[in-house]
Formats: C-alpha cells, sequence, structure tokens
C-alpha cells in the first residue's frame, strides 16, 4: 500500500518521535512527503521532518537538508545542522561546511557537534578557527572539545 | 491543619475500602496488607454532627478501616472477627448532600460495615464474603486535600506559538480539574547560548547528555521537591520537548514551537506518567498521548484516575 501523509504525520506528531524506528519503518517512500512538510512553513513539523529525512538517508535528503541550511528560519538552520550528521560524509560536509559560519551561534554550536561525528579535514580547519577567536566563549570551548577529540583529520 | 481535621486516610485498590494510611496500612481482605497506590489523600472530620452529616463512624485499630458501628454488630474485619473501636475518635461523615463538593459514590457496607468507594466497575473485597454491598447505603462525600506542584519557570528563549502563561493556562486546566494546583513559583531568563538548542539525544528517562546535565544545573537554589521547566529554542533532534532530567533536579524542556500541552505532557512524564496509548491505538483525548499533543480532540485532554493517584502520590505534589 502507497504511504499517505497521514503515515508520515503519525511518525512526526509525537512530543518524542523515534526517528531511527520510523526511518526503518518509512523509508524511502517518504521522501516526497517529508519534502512537501519541510517546504509548508510550520517550523516544528518541519524541524522533525529534516530529522526523519536524514535518517532515512540517500541524495534527496541530502537535497532538503542543503535547503534548510539556506532558510531564513533559524530553527530549520538547527535542524540541518543537527541532521547533516546522520548523513554520508560527502553530503554532510558541504551542508556543515556552511552552517558552521552561520551567523547565528546556537546553529554554529550544533554544526559544531555535529563535525564531531563527520571529522573531515576541512571541517576540522573551521571548528579550530572558531576554537581559537569566536568571540563566544562557550562555543570555544566546545569547538576546543571537538577539535581535540576528533583525533587526525580525515581527508 | 485544625485538630479535628485527620488527613492519611487512602483508598484501597484491592478491597475499594478506605484506610488510615499511618503509621501503618492495615490487612486487606483481598489478601496482604491496603493497597493504597494510586489513592489520593484524604481527610475526615471528628466531631462536628448536623443534618446531612453522619456521625459515630470509627476507626479499626486492626485494619485500620472506617466502619459505622450498627445496632448488634462490629460488621466484620479483615484481621479476623468484628471491628474495634478501640482509640478511635467519633468521626463524621457528609451524607447525602450534593451541595459538598469532594469525592462521592462512597458508601456503606451493609456485610462488613466499612466505608468503600463504589465508583469503579468492581464492588471490591468485603471481609463478609464476596464483594461489598451498598444496600440501605446513603451516598457519602469525602474530602481529598488540596494539592499543588510548584514550577520554577526558566526562558532561554521565549515560546513563539504559545506563550509560557498560555501553556502555564493550558496545564492549570487540565491539573486543576484533578485536584492537582499549579503554582508558578519563579519567573527566570537564562542567557546560554550554547545551550538554547539542547541536545537531549533519545530523550531517555533516567540519561540525560552533557547538555542536559549543564542545562539542568541552572537551577539556582530551588528545592529538590520543586520542578524546573527550561523554555528553549529547540532541541537536537527536534522533539517538542524532553522530561528526561538529571537525579535530584526534576524538570524537563519545552521548546519555542511546542503546542500548548506539551507543558502538561512533559510534567505529567516528571510526575511519573508514561505514554497512555500505543501507536497502533492512539487515544487522542488523553493528556499523555504519545500521538502528539498537537492531535488532542477533547480539549482539555483527560487524565484518568489511575494516573492522577500517581501524580498526586510522588514526592513532587505537595500538600497544601
Amino acid at each position: 500500500m502507497a504511504l499517505t501523509m497521514e503515515d508520515v504525520r503519525a511518525a512526526l506528531d509525537p512530543e518524542e518521535p523515534r526517528y531511527d524506528e520510523s526511518a526503518a519503518r518509512l523509508g524511502r517512500d517518504a521522501l516526497p512527503l517529508l519534502k512537501q512538510l519541510i517546504r509548508a512553513g510550520d517550523p516544528m513539523l518541519a524541524s522533525k521532518a529534516l530529522y526523519l529525512a536524514a535518517m532515512i538517508g540517500g541524495a534527496d535528503s541530502a537535497g532538503v537538508l542543503s535547503e534548510a541550511a539556506r532558510s531564513e528560519e533559524v530553527v530549520l538552520r538547527v535542524a540541518a545542522a543537527g541532521a547533516a550528521r546522520h548523513l554520508e560524509a560527502s553530503a554532510a560536509e558541504a551542508i556543515l561546511e556552511k552552517l558552521v559560519d552561520d551567523p547565528d551561534v546556537g546553529v554554529q554550536k550544533v554544526a559544531v557537534r555535529s563535525i564531531s561525528e563527520v571529522p573531515t579535514k576541512r571541517l576540522l580547519s573551521k571548528v579550530n578557527a572558531i576554537a581559537e577567536s569566536h568571540q563566544d566563549r562557550a562555543l570555544r570551548d566546545i569547538s576546543s572539545e571537538v577539535a581535540l577529540g576528533a583525533g587526525p583529520p580525515e581527508d | 491543619m485544625p485538630a479535628h481535621i485527620q488527613a492519611g486516610w487512602r483508598w484501597c485498590s484491592k478491597c475499594q475500602g478506605l484506610a488510615l494510611a499511618t503509621p501503618t496500612v492495615g490487612p486487606c481482605p483481598a489478601g496482604g496488607t491496603h493497597g493504597t497506590s494510586g489513592s489520593a489523600n484524604y481527610a475526615v472530620i471528628q466531631g462536628f454532627p448536623g443534618a446531612k452529616r453522619q456521625s459515630n463512624w470509627r476507626w479499626c485499630n486492626k485494619c485500620q478501616g472506617l466502619w459505622l458501628p450498627a445496632t448488634l454488630s462490629a460488621g466484620k474485619c479483615p484481621a479476623g472477627g468484628g471491628h474495634s473501636s478501640s482509640g478511635s475518635a467519633n468521626y463524621s461523615l457528609v451524607k447525602d448532600d450534593p451541595t459538598v463538593p469532594g469525592h462521592t459514590s462512597w458508601r456503606w457496607c451493609s456485610k462488613c460495615q466499612g466505608l468503600w468507594f463504589s465508583g469503579n466497575a468492581t464492588a471490591g473485597r468485603c471481609p463478609g464474603g464476596g464483594g461489598h454491598s451498598q444496600s440501605g447505603s446513603g451516598n457519602y462525600t469525602m474530602a481529598q486535600l488540596p494539592q499543588n506542584i510548584r514550577l520554577h519557570v526558566k526562558v532561554l528563549t521565549a515560546p513563539t506559538t504559545f506563550t509560557v502563561d498560555e501553556m502555564l493556562a493550558a496545564m492549570r486546566q487540565v491539573y486543576n480539574s484533578v485536584g492537582i494546583g499549579v503554582d508558578c513559583a519563579s519567573v527566570e531568563t537564562l542567557n546560554l547560548p550554547a545551550l538554547n538548542d539542547c541536545d537531549v539525544g533519545q530523550c531517555i528517562k533516567g540519561s540525560v547528555t552533557t547538555e542536559q546535565a549543564q542545562l539542568f544545573s541552572n537551577r539556582n537554589n530551588v528545592a529538590t521537591n520543586e520542578l524546573v521547566v527550561y523554555f528553549v529554542r529547540s532541541t537536537v533532534p527536534a522533539y517538542n520537548g524532553c522530561a528526561a532530567h538529571p537525579t535530584g533536579r526534576p524538570g524537563a524542556i519545552v521548546v519555542s514551537t511546542a503546542t500548548q500541552w506539551t507543558l502538561a505532557h512533559e510534567i505529567g512524564h516528571v510526575l511519573g506518567l508514561p505514554h497512555c496509548d500505543t501507536t497502533s491505538s492512539r487515544l487522542f483525548n488523553r493528556l499523555m498521548t504519545g500521538g502528539g499533543t498537537g492531535n488532542i480532540t477533547n480539549p482539555p485532554p483527560d487524565v484518568i484516575q489511575s494516573e492522577v493517584g500517581t501524580m498526586k502520590n510522588g514526592a513532587l505534589t505537595l500538600n497544601v
């Protein structure tokens, strides 16, 4: 039976969605429906849809996260930064490279945390720069922690 | 509390009777001792006879139950023989008076002489055999002691879909309807941009992330039996809220785009309530639905008696 929006909403509506279970159950057929929700304008639902899309994976999910990374809605950019860690490294790197330079400290922080899971050389270079010179002390500390914990950067 | 009002009486879920739970619970005709989990804290008045007030109810020092001595009968006591009134005060109960607010549907049992709750779909267990009888009984009203939770609000980001006041009002609609007050004890603004999109991991009870531990360390002298709610911009991953908290620091996180019922729902978790339904069978008339409080169909959503008992019996719900 074809997946419906009702199926997707049943996965996303809970106060505490179970993203991994829902990704396994719904699969890539959910991605077009998730894309609709991400673009529909409800930031709560769109954020959740981004996480679920990332957990499902694939080129389409990277595409919606990339789009969300350019959103004017900061909650969506946070979600994109947090969800990116679940993508394949090459797709995640492009998204996180943009978001780690976001004007919002919260977005940067979440991107830095995600980089601990995607510790490429380019991304760690940005994290090191934040650790050395960002004006926000908490972000500098988190960045130092990620940089130290990452070990030798992956190319 | 005035000396003539005695609190600490509890309903037994096994026999449906009323028993004084301090210092110990007594023997239950259903076996073992009375089971008072899920019961409210009832108060019984000593003395004060009057119209629609029936006096001469007694406490039995063998079973801890409340019973009405009948002519030539001490009833049946689960501890054996008849009830005892030795050492008991003379209690007055409100009888057949619908104008008095309180918990109704309490009955006298003509077999055991005890007071029991007839409002559930069971006649409980009577020491006289079978279930209790309500034959010949009036309708007694019992006073439940008011209880409050004390909630301290910490705002990193003011919620946008519904305001803090709207969420508190929604919470009070639900909680007040079951006799629990919500005392907003303080409101504080926190400037913590690094925790404003708080990493909550899988939001698992009893387990917190580093960021949750850091956030909840901003408790600022709140007592251990009081609750804190942190309003943040978002969580990572995206949830409406998360009730996981460090041991000894009860509280929850609610995000800026949460529903009006999310606060009540998350605090419900902190008070010990699990989700009330399953993915295959959702109950959207209930506060503790796991299907999303944005889908609630009958505002304000319901909290059932067993849930109320759990909320009221915990250390975080305080007697006023």
